[in-house]
């Protein structure tokens, strides 16, 4: 149930809030209180499937190892690479997995717009009186990310303890995590599920470009230099969501928490904006089904 | 022609137009293939300029930079843009939606058809996948040394490629399969799939890996999957015949279990009605 100190859009005109900020908060309650509620309920739908949920779980723990193992092995054969160890990457990759557990295992529902979107199932997210991005956001579930997340937090911590990290360093490094998460948020959830407003059946072309990023930032791409690296941290700012963190925690660099901190605002306010125009696109298909 | 040849010839003639018929559902996209191609390009040359600087601060020569990009070229357009392995989604859904009952009533091997509607679906993104990979790699990193080719080398190659394709499919057939008693066999998947990833070639040629994980890798129904990118791998001469062993005795292997485990999941199916 909605929470009864939140003011429901629909209720009447004369109840709700009359400043724009109290309304605003009054819309944002309610809208987070109603995306809590979905979420739990496609949680608890997803856990009803004990042997599943933990395989999966599990299964995507194993995954994170064998994707670690092989450039383990890279770092086996060429030793350290402009400053890049094993350890180094280690940290990385836990970082990778911290990043895109916490993301999609609240967001993992924007997957689906390319599918809603093509089968015209997007009209019963339109018609429901709080916003559509949350609700499509938690219109699913993905259990594997508590395996992500669960990777990530033991690396990132093993990696910390490893390399003795200051606080100054570790707080630097939350901030940096948390730019982290909004740039990939946008260029693995958001920016790539956008494009099935303008291209018809884009849900491989969508999952591709996701990967991409995805990709960028789980190579050990911090070992490049040069106009690339520069690509790498503002154009598709694969770096900061993994790379990046790590150089703090390792050295202090409170000018990358800046510029991460920057770009995300950057792409965090042009993909809202982007989706809210690309929404406008959108054609209903006169769908009739029961949800 | 007797009458089982005549059979055979039909039956083979409509697993191929299986084939080309899901082939039909890519080229009624080229915008998504073109996206997909251009993303496995923009991968490569994220690859090959990593390895461009590991190469230069290190100096090695266990396998020419050249050779080791356009071996990652490989496992991507073969193991990858083919995507035998996703034949264990196609199973996998058939057995959640219950199509299997429906599907077993029907002349054509169900597992077959399955086999050639993922081949076929993807024969036209891989077909433009190593075109533009030969294009790109050939710009960005150079021609590989191919010193090492022979007819003989050439025909071993072909036919490791086409006994890891039979290997491939029984292995994810198997991993379809699980769906009978697991509901979802995403997880195993992972774990096959991850496997062969991390000894087949994906980020690290296997020329690169360790020698005594090289040596387990290549009797192992993994490496023999693998074994299908090492292409420019010279290394590969030496071992071209316990390849082939190694792969045709995999291939047996895993289409007998594969048979098995067919057998044991058919026992599982129920028929709806209705």
């Amino acid at each position: 149930m909605v929470s009864k100190t939140s003011s429901h859009p629909s209720e009447p005109i004369g109840n709700r809030p009359t400043s724009k900020l109290s309304r605003f908060w009054s819309y944002a309650r309610h809208d987070l209180s109603v995306y809590w509620l979905t979420l739990r309920v496609q949680l608890r739908a997803a856990a009803m499937l004990r042997g599943a949920f933990i395989t999966q779980v599990l299964g995507m723990i194993l995954n994170n190892i064998c994707f670690l193992g092989s450039w383990l092995f890279f770092f086996y054969h060429f030793g350290t690479v402009n400053g890049w160890s094993g350890t180094d990457f280690i940290g990385m990759m836990g970082m990778n997995a911290l990043v895109f557990g916490l993301v999609f295992m609240f967001v993992v529902g924007l997957m689906d717009i390319p599918r809603h979107v093509d089968t015209g199932s997007l009209d019963s997210f339109l018609t429901k009186p709080n916003s559509v991005l949350s609700n499509l956001a938690s219109s699913n579930v993905d259990v594997t990310t508590f395996g992500d997340l669960v990777f990530g937090v033991s690396l990132v911590t093993w990696y910390a303890v490893h390399i003795d990290a200051s606080i100054g360093a570790i707080l630097l490094f939350l901030i940096a995590m948390a730019s982290a998460c909004v740039v990939f948020f946008c260029f693995a959830a958001l920016l790539p599920n956008i494009l099935a407003f303008y291209v018809f059946d884009s849900e491989k072309l969508s999952r591709y470009a996701g990967i991409l990023f995805l990709d960028a930032g789980l190579y050990p791409s911090g070992v490049l230099s040069g106009a690339l690296r520069t690509i790498l941290l503002v154009a598709v700012p694969s770096l900061l969501f993994a790379a990046t963190p790590i150089d703090v925690i390792r050295g202090l660099h409170w000018e990358w928490v800046g510029l991460g901190a920057l770009v995300a605002a950057f792409w965090l306010a042009f993909t809202l904006w982007l989706f809210k125009r690309a929404l406008r696109k959108y054609e209903s298909a006169n769908l009739i089904g029961a949800r | 022609m007797t009458a089982s040849e005549a059979i055979t010839k039909s039956r083979l003639h409509a697993y191929w137009k299986v084939m080309m018929m899901s082939a039909r559902e890519d080229r009624a996209n080229p915008l998504r293939i073109a996206g997909s191609v251009g993303l496995g390009v923009v991968r490569m040359i994220l690859i090959a300029a990593i390895y461009k600087v590991a190469y230069e601060l290190t100096h090695t020569t266990a396998l020419p930079y050249e050779n080791a990009i356009w071996s990652m070229g490989l496992y991507f357009a073969f193991i990858v843009g083919l995507s035998v392995r996703n034949v264990f989604r196609l199973i996998e859904k058939d057995v959640k939606d219950g199509n299997v009952e429906v599907s077993l009533i029907k002349p054509l091997d169900w597992r077959a058809v399955k086999i050639c509607q993922q081949i076929g679906k993807n024969l036209l993104e891989f077909s433009v996948l190593v075109v533009a990979f030969f294009a790109t790699l050939a710009i960005v990193v150079g021609f590989p040394d191919i010193s090492h080719f022979s007819p003989v080398f050439i025909g071993g190659y072909l036919l490791i490629m086409l006994l890891a394709i039979l290997s491939a499919s029984a292995m994810f057939l198997m991993v379809g399969l699980t769906a009978f008693w697991l509901n979802d066999s995403q997880s195993v998947y992972r774990i096959v799939d991850r496997t062969i990833m991390v000894f087949g070639g994906s980020f690290v040629p296997i020329a690169l890996l360790p020698g005594a994980v090289q040596d387990v890798l290549r009797y192992s129904p993994v490496g023999v999957y693998g074994a299908s990118t090492q292409l420019f791998n010279p290394g590969l001469v030496k071992y071209l015949i316990p390849t082939l062993i190694a792969s045709a005795a995999w291939s047996v292997v895993l289409l007998f279990f594969c048979q098995l485990v067919w057998r044991r999941a058919e026992r599982r199916i129920e028929v709806n009605g209705g």
